[in-house]
């Protein structure tokens, strides 16, 4: 009994750092109609500032901790202003969604910048004695979490029910253009909604320094959490935050404690999985949801990036020459084996592009499917001494079945409500791989993978993996530009663009969507089992969630729906830390602001840019074609 | 107050949906926009009001330029805007609906009470139901309730966009009887309707919007007996003469022949 | 004895406690030019998309070519041979006209995907084949200069022709169009008037909703006239015109109430 109860206090401490986490969700999307990822990272700025205050300084509590929220929320609302502000009034929302997962690596490379990778702690506010009820015990620092986060539900409460601000920062998330003609600044109530969760954030993280050890790239950690708590709880509602996070907490503390703590995730992934299929909504749906009849015109803009056949063929034909030379180019030692990397990536990303660039879902969980096709491959190759073609062969049908699955689950499931799914199945997976020690050898990974062979020759060289992945790469593009030019690229993109429309002309929508999540499947398996191939070794950490972002930004980096662009985005984003090995520690910074900085000013990628540059040379033909669309 | 355009377009991406706007409403006048759907009506509205940013052009409220200035600032000036499809916020109350009309008033609370007691005299049914969820109150109440958290923003000149759509004839008759009532009362009025005979009817002066652009223009009475009004809402047919029926044949014998691809 | 294209039995529908359509029975006969008309808010869109199930209807029955549509989704419905286009110009934003125009042959794509990867030689083919197909319809409504430039870059009245070009690579039996002339002026309005008369003598039956009158009174073999969700009156267009009751309710309201 007294275990048990000790568990659910655990649980309930656990549960109010999720909880303020999901609030600050809350509230943005409320505002904004944005799943605002970047939300951990506010906790993890909050945090390292109190460090900064009260450590360095030596500061008193109640100023350091003052000071850590007030430079905490400043920060944020810079960079909030000039990124996440004109992002939700310019892109449809599952773009803003994808540029808050860039601010979050934006805000975890500042810290990492700042604060390096260490791990940090404080000393609680008020001594390490616990306050000592019966039998139970419970941290004093939690008596503060539970004091100042149930003040803070309570000041938010009354700002938006009872204060003329808060009446208008309502009627901005339900009817945003009624909300301007009443005068109302919309760009300073998204504004001011994004700094009110930067400021729960960093409260949080003040909070929960001293309980918890930080570092960081610990934002990933509250950005997930408190996602899943939200999104158990209700997207919108901060009575469904509250509920979800302490839910969360005690769930995961059982899990803990009866189970394993390696499976604490999975049974929390679980458990979200089982709400957004059965109640995508949430067990406390928020009242109104935003109008979906009103259409903002201004959103749906997207230009046409094509290069007339004969200059593709061209390009194509250079690029193939330019890539099947370097390597017989003197070169640094560790850049093919890097140039090897990008190409890896690269299948993956052609991948992600057929379904986010063509079909436009969203997945933010795409290395997930790396993971199962690179531990399927691995350990059928490892320990069932399986010819490394035929194990990646299943580890291919075994993805393509999880992508199935999936489907199968999230069928009902649109919009953001997809990339969420994807999310928790990319961690899913994670935690699956780091809790199945026997199978995976858990965090430190398998070691002792083959190289790749195919009827008797080894790939066994940087240069022979080189030329395998290029000549793959090379019949995947050809491929796929096969299928993107005539019927089926044509049907693609008209469920990225409109699904009623689409469904009007005899598109079956949800099966085309389904086509496309299993040919990414498939392409991100086969990345994965190379990836373990080439290294001869695979960890959680290689294609955990992180991953799955940097693969989004090398795909925005590139160019959307180009096929090639994802490899200007893969070339770029892993040779630049490469050669400029000094620089490493901004890598993950520089990859944030990249995908933010793409997102908003040029949407086109790198590859569309040059497209655009391409077409503006006149040649004889396309100078006509050009003259007479003027007309 | 006069609001003048003068040679206004505006539009959405890339492409302009009024072109070259000249128009003028006057203190203590209805003004009548009428045209088809999709004709410039509610763009050029939009526009007046700062929801669509102008392309080129000019627009004076009493002499001031405000083509550039914030929606807010308009609000503040007296250009207040009632759009189309009434947009209340259905999950608020009718009393905060209220009071969000006053938004841009909220430092002089007193006189945003003051301006409250006058709206809901004017509408007794929407005192009755100040506490309730405005998303339950009926189509004509909800049309009220936009019109009075319009008049809230204490206008001068008031814009209506489509205040007709989707009601009984009854209370469509309720509707224009008040918007005479508000011009007699020293507002100036900007309507924008379908409902060319009846808003034609009470207007001292009307514009046809075709196709982005001021077709016609003259009183409300002269625009009400034009031929061409009459053409345009009660339709002539017979625009199909011989040489378009030949073209026809051709076409459809080409259709006829591709169909079978 | 002919099919009838479309037969609505006793269609009603109710939003949020609203009778958007009350009670409507009609029937389209094949071969022919309908048109659904009312003042705004008649419901005239809502019941176009209970025709074609966009949501469910709340009672009544609704057939197409004699086939009730009751539990399929849009693309079964299309994959009947009823194609709609919508109120807003709906083109694919980020392809250019001609892919646009494309993408409305979903339907008659014989060839696999994977053929399509392959680049075989019948999928190639194929495309030949319906792009000659599409470019001909692209010339027919004088847009073959626009072949290449972005679809949305056209001017709105130039995308909803795109839209009911799209629509007939659908080789559809029956067409549904959404306001088709909105947007469009004068001269425009009568070339789509000869256009759909052109695509009604090829054989595809048409129902528009409508507000031009002018192109109803051309175009139009049969006139449905919905208000406030009912439907007041049908019959051929000069007759309907002159119908009091629809005087009343559409044209013009006694001026006499007002002022």
């Amino acid at each position: 009994m007294t275990s048990i109860l000790q568990i659910v206090v655990g649980g309930l401490l656990q549960g109010g750092v999720f909880a303020i986490a999901a609030l600050g969700f809350s509230l943005v999307f409320r505002v904004t109609n944005v799943v605002n990822l970047s939300q951990g990272a506010f906790c993890v700025l909050g945090a390292m500032g109190m460090y900064y205050f009260q450590v360095n300084f030596g500061w008193p509590i109640l100023p350091a901790s003052i000071a850590a929220v007030v430079c905490a929320t400043t920060f944020c609302l810079l960079v909030g202003a000039f990124t996440f502000v004109p992002a939700v009034s310019r892109l449809p929302s599952s773009s803003a969604l994808v540029l808050t997962a860039g601010l979050l690596t934006f805000f975890t490379g500042i810290t990492l910048v700042v604060w390096g990778n260490q791990p940090y702690a404080l000393p609680p506010f008020s001594g390490e004695a616990p306050l000592v009820i019966g039998t139970i015990r419970i941290p004093s620092q939690g008596i503060w979490l539970a004091a100042i986060s149930t003040a803070m539900i309570l000041g938010l409460w009354l700002l938006l029910q009872k204060t003329t601000l808060g009446r208008a920062l309502r009627a901005c998330a339900e009817n945003p253009a009624a909300a301007r003609l009443m005068g109302i600044d919309l760009r300073a109530m998204i504004l001011l909604s994004f700094g009110l969760a930067a400021m729960i954030g960093a409260i949080g993280g003040v909070l929960v320094a001293p309980v918890m050890s930080l570092q960081f790239d610990s934002g990933q950690f509250f950005t997930i959490s408190g996602f899943i708590a939200v999104a158990i709880g209700g997207m919108g509602s901060f009575a469904g935050s509250i509920v979800g996070g302490i839910l969360l907490g005690v769930a995961e503390q059982f899990a803990a404690y009866y189970v394993s703590s390696l499976f604490a995730n999975t049974l929390a992934l679980l458990l979200l999985l089982g709400v957004l299929v059965l109640r995508p909504a949430g067990l406390f749906p928020s009242g109104p949801q935003r109008r979906s009849d009103v259409r903002d015109e201004g959103r749906i803009h997207r230009a046409v990036v094509r290069l007339p056949a004969r200059r593709g063929l061209a390009f194509a034909v250079i690029l193939l020459g330019v890539l099947a030379v370097v390597p017989a180019l003197p070169m640094p030692s560790g850049l093919l084996e890097s140039l090897v990397i990008s190409l890896i990536l690269y299948i993956a990303v052609l991948g992600l592009d057929v379904l986010m660039g063509y079909a436009g879902q969203v997945s933010l969980g795409h290395a997930g499917f790396m993971a199962v096709g690179g531990y399927c491959a691995a350990i059928l190759a490892t320990s069932y001494g399986w010819p490394p073609f035929a194990a990646v062969v299943a580890a291919v049908i075994l993805s393509v079945l999880c992508a199935l699955l999936l489907a199968l689950a999230t069928g009902r499931l649109r919009g953001h409500y997809l990339a969420l799914a994807t999310l928790t199945f990319g961690l899913l997976i994670d935690s699956l791989a780091v809790g199945l020690v026997d199978l995976t050898g858990g965090p430190s990974g398998l070691v002792g993978v083959p190289a790749f062979e195919v009827a008797g020759f080894s790939f066994n060289t940087p240069m022979r993996m080189y030329y395998l992945t290029l000549a793959l790469a090379a019949i995947l593009v050809l491929g796929l530009e096969g299928g993107m030019r005539l019927g089926f690229g044509r049907a693609l993109k008209a469920v990225r663009s409109d699904q009623l429309a689409a469904a009007a002309l005899g598109v079956n929508v949800s099966r085309v969507k389904i086509a496309a999540l299993c040919i990414a499947a498939a392409l991100a398996s086969l990345s994965g089992s190379l990836y373990a191939f080439s290294f001869h070794f695979l960890s959680p950490e290689m294609v955990e969630t992180t991953r799955s972002f940097e693969m989004i930004a090398m795909l925005v980096l590139g160019g959307e729906g180009t096929l090639i662009g994802g490899l200007f985005g893969s070339l770029a984003l892993t040779l630049l830390p490469t050669l400029v090995q000094d620089l490493a520690v901004f890598k993950t910074a520089v990859e944030g602001a990249l995908l933010v900085v793409i997102f908003l000013f040029m949407p086109e990628g790198i590859f569309g840019r040059l497209v655009i540059w391409l077409n503006k040379i006149p040649s004889h033909g396309t100078a006509i074609a050009y003259a007479k669309a003027k007309l | 107050m006069t609001l003048e355009l003068h040679r206004l377009s505006a539009g959405y991406g890339g492409m302009d949906v009024i072109h070259d706007i000249d128009l003028i409403v006057r203190p203590r006048e209805i003004v009548s926009l009428v045209g088809a759907n999709g004709a410039g009506k509610s763009t050029l509205l939009k526009t007046i009001s700062g929801l669509t940013a102008t392309r080129s052009g000019t627009m004076t409220f009493n002499g001031k330029r405000i083509e550039a200035a914030p929606t807010a600032t308009r609000i503040h000036y007296g250009i207040v805007h009632v759009p189309e499809g009434r947009q209340i916020f259905t999950g608020l109350s009718v009393s905060e609906n209220l009071e969000l009309g006053a938004f841009i008033h909220r430092h002089h609370s007193d006189e945003a009470d003051a301006q409250r007691a006058e709206v809901v005299i004017r509408f007794p049914v929407l005192r009755e139901r100040l506490p309730d969820v405005a998303g339950n109150l009926s189509g004509g109440q909800q049309q009220m309730l936009a019109i009075g958290r319009g008049l809230m923003s204490r206008p001068k000149l008031l814009m209506l966009d489509e205040p007709s759509l989707g009601l009984a004839p009854r209370l469509v008759t309720e509707i224009f009887e008040l918007i005479v009532s508000l011009r007699d009362q020293g507002l100036a009025i900007l309507l924008s309707e379908q409902n060319a005979q009846l808003s034609l009817a009470i207007a001292d002066r009307g514009y046809v919007i075709e196709n982005g652009r001021v077709a016609l223009t003259g009183s409300g009475q002269e625009l009400l007996r034009s031929r061409d009004v009459a053409d345009r809402y009660l339709g002539v047919g017979g625009r199909i003469e011989s040489s378009s029926a030949q073209r026809k044949n051709e076409i459809s014998r080409r259709l006829q022949d591709l169909m079978r691809i | 004895m002919t099919v009838s294209a479309l037969e609505c039995r006793s269609v009603s529908k109710i939003f949020g406690g609203v009778l958007a359509v009350d009670d409507v029975s009609l029937t389209v006969p094949s071969g022919s030019v309908s048109a659904l008309i009312g003042p705004n808010g008649a419901g005239k869109t809502t019941l176009f998309n209970v025709t074609t199930n966009l949501f469910a209807p709340t009672s009544g029955e609704v057939s197409f070519f004699g086939k009730n549509v009751a539990g399929l989704s849009s693309h079964h419905i299309a994959a009947l041979g009823v194609i709609r286009t919508f109120q807003t110009a709906r083109v694919f934003p980020g392809m250019t006209t001609i892919e646009n125009i494309l993408s409305g042959a979903h339907l008659h794509v014989r060839t696999s995907v994977a053929s399509q990867m392959l680049w075989s030689r019948t999928a190639r083919q194929e495309e030949r084949c319906l792009t000659e197909k599409a470019d001909a319809l692209l010339d027919m409504i004088g847009l073959g200069h626009a072949r290449d430039v972005a679809a949305t870059d056209l001017p709105i009245g130039a995308q909803k022709l795109v839209e009911v070009v799209r629509a007939l690579m659908a080789k559809p039996k029956l067409l549904l169009l959404d306001e088709p002339a909105a947007g469009l002026n004068d001269r425009e309005t009568a070339e789509l008037a000869v256009f759909l008369r052109a695509i009604c003598d090829a054989g595809t039956s048409i129902i528009v909703v409508e507000h031009n009158m002018s192109l109803v009174m051309d175009v139009a073999d049969l006139v449905f006239v919905l208000d406030a969700g009912r439907l007041i009156a049908s019959g051929a267009p000069q007759d309907i015109q002159r119908d009091p009751k629809v005087i009343e309710a559409y044209l013009s309201r006694p001026e006499g109430q007002i002022a």
